[in-house]
């Protein structure tokens, strides 16, 4: 993990269609809440795109860099008091394992969609 | 040239997670940033300085745009948020001690939405380009 004590993986799976799905909880006390910003706790969308890849990594076992990001879109708000709980879905590619379409999603609001590829470290 | 805690006149980003610390030069339709690795900043790993440091370095260079366009208009600075970005493409990860050197110029504004394209170097040797467009949230 690039940012200490930042969230947990509470629990993950993968489904009959071989999407990985991760639980994530957030911690709302990490000290990267008093610059982002003083007066309003949001998580910050690349710390968002930086657990996709570390779940990526999970995933796959493997040490990566995330190398193109071809569409991000950032459709909700993450704030770490009011959604510290959500998940992260991943679908990689079946012709090319380390291209990927993700998205961080709680019921029926999407935060966040993500398609990129990555490399072994 | 503005630089350190000057930068925080024009951006409400503020430590562990101020990604800007020098504002080189500055326009209606473009801004040069730049950023120092230091060893503690938070999103070095080992050496080296990870992709969510230089997409966030990106983001709030568009964002001290904005926020000086806000300033010399004697407006408040408004919370800029990431909107969406596209074709970011990564050639390196800097490391601890390198000065990034970001250039983007506006392609497109629109209310509060700015499009801009985004070029990030360390000794003229391009670290990553990318697409951002930005959400600013008018005080």
């Amino acid at each position: 993990m690039l940012i200490k004590d930042f969230y947990t993986i509470e629990c993950s799976s993968v489904d009959a269609d071989n999407n990985f799905n991760y639980s994530i909880k957030l911690n709302p006390e990490h000290n990267i809440y008093q610059g982002h910003f003083p007066d309003k706790h949001i998580t910050p969308g690349v710390c968002n795109i930086q657990i996709i890849k570390e779940c990526a990594e999970v995933a796959l076992s493997k040490s990566l860099t995330l190398k193109t990001i071809d569409r991000c879109r950032l459709t909700a708000m993450v704030t770490p008091n009011d959604t510290p709980n959500f998940n992260v879905k991943i679908a990689f590619d079946k012709n090319n394992p380390l291209k990927m379409d993700a998205s961080i999603f709680k019921d029926e609001v999407v935060f966040m969609t993500l398609s990129g590829v990555l490399v072994e470290k | 040239m503005y630089a350190g805690e000057q930068i925080k006149t024009f951006i409400p980003q503020r430590e562990p997670i101020l990604m800007v610390d020098k504002l080189f030069q500055v326009s209606d339709s473009d801004v040069e940033t730049g950023l120092t690795i230091a060893d503690n900043n938070i999103f070095v790993d080992g050496n080296m300085f990870c992709e969510p440091g230089i997409i966030e370095h990106i983001a709030q260079s568009s964002a001290v745009f904005a926020g000086y366009n806000d300033w010399i208009n004697k407006r408040p600075i408004s919370l800029g948020y990431i909107g969406e970005i596209k074709k970011f493409n990564l050639e390196f990860l800097p490391k601890i001690g390198d000065n990034l050197v970001s250039y983007l110029s506006v392609v497109s504004q629109a209310l509060n939405i700015t499009l801009m394209n985004a070029t990030t170097k360390v000794d003229d040797k391009i670290v990553a380009t990318c697409k951002i467009k930005i959400f600013m949230d008018k005080k």
